[in-house]
């Protein structure tokens, strides 16, 4: 198992910007907007958060970041936005364990904060996004 | 051409848009679930939430993150987040009511853009997200 530190590199992952998926997550997030194959309208914002559907690619072993144990909450997330996501884009995000930290909870809980990085690239190899995504960990391994 | 996005002209500093959100319910949760890949079995399996000290499934924060998303875009227009941070404070649980809350912080009238700051709250006045946003205002003004 990688020892976790911060910049360990996560892998990346390439995916296909599809239609029927903008639509089925649009609706899922209250956007009833009309996105048709040929939409220049950008994909919903938090839109990529759908990577976690495809396979990540590593050259080595892929890091295990230990949050089979304990209950794994999403913290926070923050976006941001470097040029536009369209329908029919292919991105690679390539992320990297950014920061790693143990903390309390308010009674006193050993909480454990992991944050990763993924920066988005298009098929023109233009960033469109950074993003910051932080998962607490209660009452797993430390 | 009017195309529904509001203009910097219309915007002041301590501006607030608020909107209130139908009723959450395990159907949101789990159409979300499907779209986005968040299969953590908190946000759809009741037993096994109840076994984790819950009273039961909960909202995955991103589903109130993408919608919260949504009436931004609707605000602003499409394209126009340029930085979106939010932190999850409390759960969100099936029948809560809740508010989207916009507060224009900052306004930039050289680039062209705004800082909001943002909450939802439930209907029993706890806050279940914070966050802040940054977004680029179309023609006006």
């Amino acid at each position: 198992m990688t020892l976790l530190s911060a910049n360990t590199d996560l892998g990346s992952t390439t995916f296909p910007v599809e239609l029927g998926k903008v639509r089925e997550f649009a609706t899922a997030v209250l956007d009833d907007a009309d996105y048709r194959a040929d939409s220049c309208r950008p994909v919903p914002p938090t839109f990529t958060m759908t990577v976690a559907l495809w396979p990540s690619e590593s050259e080595g072993s892929q890091p295990e970041l230990g949050l089979s144990a304990g209950t794994i909450f999403h913290g926070e997330q923050e976006f941001e936005y470097l040029g536009d996501i369209l329908i029919g884009d292919t991105l690679t995000a390539r992320s990297r364990l950014s920061g790693i930290s143990n903390s309390q909870t308010g009674d006193g809980q050993d909480m454990r904060l992991i944050t990763v990085e993924s920066r988005f690239s298009n098929q023109r190899g233009e960033e469109v996004l950074v993003s910051r995504t932080v998962i607490v960990q209660t009452g797993g391994a430390s | 051409m009017s195309d529904g996005r509001v203009r910097l002209d219309e915007l002041s500093e301590g501006d607030e848009c608020s909107w209130q959100l139908p009723t959450v319910t395990r159907s949101h949760f789990v159409r979300y679930a499907g779209a986005s890949g968040d299969f953590n079995p908190i946000h759809h399996d009741d037993d096994l939430a109840r076994a984790a000290g819950f009273p039961s499934v909960f909202a995955p924060g991103m589903l109130m993150a993408g919608a919260l998303a949504t009436y931004l875009t609707n605000w602003f227009g499409p394209g126009s987040l340029r930085k979106y941070r939010v932190r999850f404070t409390g759960q969100v649980w099936p029948n809560d009511s809740l508010c989207f809350r916009a507060v224009v912080r900052r306004k930039n009238d050289a680039a062209r853009t705004v800082a909001l700051e943002l909450s939802v709250a439930n209907h029993d006045g706890r806050t279940v997200l914070r966050g802040n946003a940054v977004a680029s205002v179309g023609p006006g003004g």
